[in-house]
């Protein structure tokens, strides 16, 4: 009688159960210190809390003082600014060492590059910055340089402009490497046909990079921005190790004022506001720029 | 099938591991913590935080001398001391973050109390000392808040005084360490025209945090004779006082002594000790290091301001009682031990100089230091208590930064770090 119900544990569901049991542990570590970590946040940025007394609602509070606060507005453009010069920079960087070690570095020497240039990103930002400092100083390694040949140097991590210069460099050296084995891997898949084809055809190394080799790592284009950005509205280490914010107000960025309000100044509730508005810029942001890739490859 | 199953092993132990450390201490709170209410003696257990004062070369830890000094507190009490030494950097986040866990401490030490007292953080110490007792301290009256005795302070002295290398102003025709702003101006312009290759004084403002106005601001404020909280407890400069402190310091950079490097000098203590620099203001822990430079040095413990004030800085860091110590009896027993005099003759010997807390203890600092601490007590002020005071002193600072990098103008400091701040608070 029982020869046609079907076991519980079919070999489909046991296949999904197994699925399941693997990806949990992510899922539990992404739903505890991610997804639920955005809804406090959020609940916080409603309240005035500062740790050591319970939190009290006050509604749009925080975001009404948001938009009154000189130093938000600050750290609003340097990080916009910082986004425009950094994302850029570090995009056509990788992407033209990549082109350049997969073309002309297919070697033991290309492979030591490619391991050097991708140190930066795994050493520790605060270590690393530290040694930029030293760099950096009045009387560091470059103003030391360029006295010897009677040069005086500038006044890198006092002067506004230079000061901001100092962290954009920083972060650009620290992240290069990571972009570009990404985009070696990607440069590594064009076709060899088509870069020999153009050859035969007569066009320069530089044609072929930008009407071969450009287009077709696109996707891994639109990915590196993505990550690009979002690491950029993110930075901390090198302003906090390099310049404190300062001088003045040059290099305060979005996530070092949540840090400053939250852990100098117990404002959790204005830091969680702060920190929902990081997240509405980065999402703002990603918006845009799916929305610009769609239209482009809409167009093609 | 062994794959499987291994994969399933593995997977389960990754969910409770995550699970396990995600979860709260339940059962016996001794298993969970080594340091709950009762020692493994049978006696109680009481933990004390305090940040390192020891040379980063020195043989004697902070931990092995605060370990040596409870031994026999233990013994007497039947009793265990656990001493935490929590680094300076983040200090006070981790104290303010032991507090609200109910893991942190039972007695302190403290540099900015304000925030933690009005929280309700610490225990009013006023019952637990008598008049006899609290007589004996030198600086008792520097811990009362809000009305009240919260804290009790420790380590009081090392003020900012102002070094001077005098082989420097020798060669630049002086013998005696400027007195007045004026004097100073002078010095520093005869400095630059006299003796090349040295900078006649510098500030710290490519420095971070309220030490920097310690050293930089207050000092000077201070000096125009102007008190820097208002009626109410909250912060007032923009006054008078303010203006001629911020247009003095501006003027320093207006006339060349400053370049316009100023805003990256974090440590002019380095350069001090180069001998590539006249003049700088400092703390008087750092005598011993000055000398051992081999630099032939003179302080002049404050200058005198417009109206011939003298005043400066003065550290006086503090202990304090949780409020929500199990042990509150045991936890003042062990606060008075580490003030009593020959913990703290001890501590002053062999970690680090300062001037005594109590009439019973003796001095150990550089002896130039003595009779400006025992002689001239009216020209020392700590910090104002007011609330988020923190975020006062980053405005201001960024402010004055703004200024020497030609953004503000004196009177725009003082507008903008008054209007920050009230945002800020309100």
């Amino acid at each position: 009688m029982n020869e046609g119900k079907r076991p519980f544990l079919t070999r489909n569901r046991r296949q999904a159960l197994y699925g399941v049991a693997y990806i949990l542990p992510a899922c539990a570590v992404i739903t505890v210190f991610c997804i639920v970590t955005i809804f406090m946040t959020v609940y916080y940025s409603l309240t005035e809390y500062n740790m050591l007394t319970p939190a009290q609602f006050v509604g749009l509070k925080n975001y009404m003082k948001i938009f009154q606060d000189k130093t938000f507005r600050a750290a609003l453009e340097n990080t916009v600014k910082y986004v425009i010069v950094t994302v850029p920079a570090q995009v056509c960087i990788s992407l033209g060492l990549a082109a350049f070690l997969a073309e002309k570095m297919q070697n033991r020497t290309g492979g030591f590059a490619r391991s050097v240039m991708f140190v930066p990103y795994i050493i520790s930002g605060i270590a690393a910055t530290a040694v930029w400092s030293i760099i950096f100083k009045p009387d560091g390694v470059i103003n030391t340089l360029l006295g010897q040949f009677d040069i005086k140097g500038p006044n890198w991590l006092g002067s506004g402009n230079l000061a901001f210069l100092c962290v954009c460099i920083v972060a650009v050296w620290k992240n290069v490497g990571y972009f570009l084995v990404i985009y070696y891997a990607g440069v590594q898949g064009v076709s060899k046909e088509q870069h020999e084809a153009a050859t035969c055809d007569g066009a320069s190394p530089m044609q072929r990079f930008w009407y071969i080799t450009v287009p077709s790592v696109k996707p891994i284009t639109y990915m590196v921005i993505t990550l690009s950005v979002i690491q950029s509205f993110q930075i901390f280490d090198v302003v906090y190790q390099l310049t404190h914010g300062g001088p003045g107000t040059s290099t305060l960025t979005l996530a070092y004022i949540i840090y400053q309000a939250a852990f100098k100044d117990w404002k959790m509730g204005y830091a969680s506001a702060l920190a929902v508005m990081l997240l509405a810029f980065v999402l703002l942001v990603n918006l845009i720029q799916d929305l610009f890739f769609k239209e482009k490859e809409g167009k093609r | 099938m062994k794959k499987r199953l291994t994969a399933m092993i593995l997977g389960m132990v990754m969910v409770f591991g995550l699970l396990a450390g995600c979860g709260g201490k339940t059962g016996d709170p001794s298993a969970a913590d080594p340091a709950g209410p009762s020692g493994a003696s049978g006696g109680q257990t009481i933990r004390v935080w305090i940040p390192p004062y020891a040379k980063s070369d020195a043989e004697l830890t902070d931990q092995m001398f605060w370990d040596q000094q409870f031994d026999a507190f233990e013994a007497e009490n039947n009793c265990t001391v656990e001493v935490v030494i929590l680094p300076w950097d983040g200090y006070i986040q981790k104290v303010t973050t032991g507090l609200i866990s109910e893991q942190g401490p039972d007695v302190v030490y403290i540099d900015t109390p304000y925030d933690l007292v009005e929280s309700g953080s610490f225990e009013p110490l006023d019952s637990y000392f008598t008049a006899e007792e609290t007589e004996n301290y030198l600086y008792w009256d520097l811990g009362q808040i809000l009305g009240k005795q919260y804290i009790a302070p420790m380590l009081v002295g090392n003020a900012s005084v102002m070094y001077c290398n005098m082989d420097i102003l020798n060669q630049a025709g002086f013998d005696r360490p400027p007195e007045t702003w004026d004097e100073l101006v002078e010095y520093c312009l005869a400095i630059k025209e006299k003796v090349p290759g040295v900078d006649p004084f510098l500030q710290n403002w490519g420095g971070t945090g309220k030490g920097v106005l310690m050293v930089s601001f207050l000092p000077y404020y201070w000096q125009t004779g102007e008190s820097f909280l208002d009626d109410a407890g909250s912060p007032a400069i923009n006054n008078a006082g303010g203006l001629a402190t911020l247009e003095f310091l501006k003027s320093l950079q207006d006339k060349g002594i400053f370049d316009e490097t100023i805003t990256a000098v974090d440590n002019p203590k380095d350069r001090f000790y180069e001998g590539t620099l006249a003049m700088y203001v400092g703390d008087t822990g750092s005598a011993s290091k000055t000398t051992e430079a081999g630099i032939n040095w003179e302080v002049v413990p404050a200058l005198k301001g417009p109206t011939g004030i003298q005043a400066t800085w003065i550290a006086a860091d503090s202990l304090a009682v949780a409020s929500n110590s199990k042990n509150k009896d045991l936890a003042v027993k062990a606060l008075k031990y580490m003030l009593s005099a020959p913990v703290m003759d001890a501590f002053h010997e062999q970690m680090y100089a300062m001037c005594p807390i109590t009439k019973d203890a003796k001095f150990y600092d550089d002896e130039r230091f003595q009779s400006m601490y025992m002689d001239q007590a009216d020209i020392f002020h700590n910090w104002p208590s007011y609330a988020n005071s923190d975020a006062f002193y980053d405005y201001l600072l960024k402010n004055i930064q703004s200024m020497y990098m030609g953004d503000l103008t004196p009177q725009q400091v003082l507008d903008d770090t008054m209007k920050q701040y009230e945002d800020f608070v309100s």
